[in-house]
């Protein structure tokens, strides 16, 4: 994926979180614990695409990647687990 | 030598990105903002109608704006580093510049929300959620206005370029930083505005 092809993926999932978090969630019985994790599993997919393409961490030495990898799967799992049941 | 890449390649085709001590740095202060995260959501549970009312008073369609703000602003920052790194002085220049414009465009919506807010009577001291909101939020706008130094400094070594002059690793650790900074507005703006 090219640096624009990621500006633009970037984007459109910022429009779509604001879509989604400023009441458009469709139908009326859509749980805010659903949305909650919703709207931050796309939060942390922007965040791996920046680490990934910006920080250029898809072309690191493996440690790094690994790391980085680590953070994401750790911050991004324990924060929707925590979005899902609070 | 000319097109010289910014850091050392392995004959693996990996790449360090900048510098790599800086990462530590990176990684530790992205955990400190991923506990901020949970703190927020530990709060909310705890008491969702205030939280919930709280959040109202927040316009998401300027931390959206701010968002497309940030976004843009590091894409410009990766098309000025590709430059940099073909030694284009002048389009690497073009581009950094664009990326702080938009930098200091998210400073000055930050600060008319900031201002906004006071203006209604709701400060850190209101209730909970706005203590959080403006700490979070505080400590990262004190992550763009070291971000927009950091460009300035890097607009300074591009226009070196020039010369034939170059600091291509720090200017790439430079890029990361801001691309961070991005990165950690990307999760506080849906969790402080969005999230129901």
């Amino acid at each position: 994926m090219n640096a624009a092809t990621v500006w633009v993926t970037l984007m459109l999932a910022t429009l779509f979180s604001w879509w989604l978090g400023t009441g458009h969630a469709p139908g009326d019985g859509t749980s805010p614990a659903l949305a909650r994790t919703v709207i931050l599993a796309v939060a942390f997919f922007k965040l791996w695409l920046i680490l990934r393409y910006f920080m250029h961490v898809r072309q690191a030495p493996r440690g790094l990647r690994r790391c980085c990898d680590g953070w994401v799967v750790i911050a991004g799992g324990s924060v929707l687990a925590a979005a899902l049941w609070s | 030598m000319p097109g010289e890449s910014a850091t050392a390649q392995t004959s693996s085709g990996e790449r360090m990105p900048g510098e790599s001590g800086a990462w530590v740095f990176f990684l530790a202060d992205m955990t400190v903002f991923a506990l901020f995260f949970h703190v927020f959501l530990y709060y909310r549970a705890d008491d969702p109608a205030l939280s919930a009312a709280s959040q109202d008073r927040l316009n998401p369609h300027l931390g959206a704006a701010n968002t497309l703000l940030l976004l843009t602003s590091s894409w410009c920052v990766v098309v000025g580093m590709r430059a940099a790194a073909r030694l284009d002085a002048s389009a690497s220049v073009r581009w950094l510049v664009g990326g702080l414009a938009c930098g200091v465009g998210f400073c000055a919506v930050k600060i008319y929300e900031y201002a906004d807010k006071i203006g209604q009577g709701l400060t850190p001291r209101t209730n909970e959620f706005f203590t959080y909101y403006f700490v979070f939020t505080g400590v990262h706008f004190l992550h763009v206005l070291i971000g927009c130094g950091v460009l300035l400094w890097m607009i300074s070594q591009a226009r070196r370029l020039a010369d034939g002059r170059r600091n291509l690793s720090h200017m790439e650790t430079g890029a990361c930083f801001w691309h961070m900074v991005d990165l950690l507005w990307i999760v506080l703006f849906p969790l402080i505005y969005l999230c129901p």
